[in-house]
């Protein structure tokens, strides 16, 4: 055999050989592979911990007693998200957001606060809140005023004595297509939307 | 009598109109002020956050882009609350601010992304060219081992001479 007879094993051999060493360039001309993007949203208590959301061992709001919640977001969108958190009080009359159609509830919208956050990136944003001003007569209550992150809200919510009012959390999208925020977002062909609630009752006997 | 009490009350109703109009307009014209102010922030800190994705999707650094962000995020609330309370000189400290720190992420922007525009070349330069002297340096040793192998064998092959 000649030395050229040898030249499909050589092609071959240098071949495997070189591939390793175009791996990386070969790396960054594929496309990326799509993963599930979301967002996670909760309220925490008073320690940081799903506990101690209430000063007493009752689902109960009391008139001039701190509440300390804190606001846990967690972004897996895969790249930074800016996001716009609102937190509406609802009175027991109105719905809460649709998680089928993703359409926000109209309740009285108290905070709202933008934040950017990194890829896989968790903060908590502190929540602290108190009813100010809360009027009971006989059947029913009025909060008219309430104080949240040392920041005074007028606001106009009654609700009959042993009804339920809702503190809901919605959390909106920045789409750079259109500058705006959206209450929802598309991620493989399918809507999605998060939010989250706090249910209490009110008064003001401590 | 009568017509002068008219007149009077005529004039009277023609000012309180003339009043209520000018004050609404005031009123108005500041509250739409207000909301200009406003969304003339948002827009700024919507360009900034875009500015960042672009830097994060060449995988530069951007925590301190981001931090940045987040303190005008919070001076924009605090602005709201103050314009919403008629605080203006509270909010005037707050939008000066905000401009410091959004002319500070346009500018490390601005630095960045010519960084990106080099780095990005003479990455993909660099790349190739170790690459390829690789592959050389690979092919010409093969080459050389494959070559000394075969002479070996082929002088191997070659008749032994023998002695008598």
């Amino acid at each position: 055999m000649k030395l050229f007879d040898y030249k499909l094993i050589f092609i071959a051999i240098t071949t495997l050989l070189c591939i390793p060493i175009f791996i990386p360039t070969i790396y960054e001309a594929l496309p990326e592979v799509e993963h599930e993007k979301f967002v996670s949203l909760g309220i925490l208590g008073k320690d940081g911990l799903a506990e101690n959301y209430y000063p007493t061992a009752d689902s109960i709001i009391y008139e001039d007693i701190l509440n300390k919640w804190h606001i846990y977001i967690h972004n897996n969108f895969g790249e930074s998200t800016q996001l716009l958190l609102k937190i509406k009080i609802l009175e027991p009359n109105i719905d809460p957001p649709n998680i089928s159609t993703c359409l926000p509830c109209s309740g009285f919208e108290v905070f709202e606060i933008r934040r950017v956050i990194s890829k896989n990136q968790t903060i908590t944003i502190p929540f602290h809140w108190m009813i100010t001003d809360l009027n009971e007569k006989e059947n029913s209550s009025i909060i008219s005023e309430i104080q949240i992150n040392n920041q005074t809200r007028i606001l106009n919510i009654s609700c009959e004595n042993n009804e339920t009012i809702r503190v809901v959390c919605e959390l909106w999208v920045f789409d750079t297509n259109d500058n705006k925020f959206h209450f929802s977002w598309i991620d493989l062909e399918e809507k999605r939307c998060v939010w989250t609630q706090i249910q209490f009752k009110i008064t003001s006997n401590s | 009598m009568m017509r002068r009490l008219d007149m009077i009350k005529k004039k009277f109703l023609l000012f309180f109109i003339i009043i209520y109009t000018s004050s609404s307009t005031i009123n108005t014209s500041l509250s739409e002020i207000n909301r200009d102010i406003i969304n003339d922030i948002n827009k700024k800190i919507n360009i900034a956050y875009i500015e960042i994705l672009e830097i994060e999707s060449s995988g530069l650094n951007i925590d301190n882009m981001v931090n940045t962000i987040n303190i005008i995020n919070d001076y924009n609330t605090k602005i709201q609350y103050a314009i919403n309370n008629g605080n203006t000189d509270e909010a005037t400290i707050y939008i000066n601010e905000v401009e410091i720190l959004i002319s500070q992420i346009n500018n490390e922007a601005a630095i960045l992304k010519e960084n990106i525009l080099n780095t990005d070349y003479y990455q993909k330069l660099l790349n190739i060219s170790i690459s390829t002297t690789t592959t050389i340096i690979i092919c010409y040793l093969f080459w050389t081992i494959f070559k000394i192998y075969y002479i070996n064998r082929i002088q191997n092959m070659k008749p032994m001479v023998t002695t008598k």
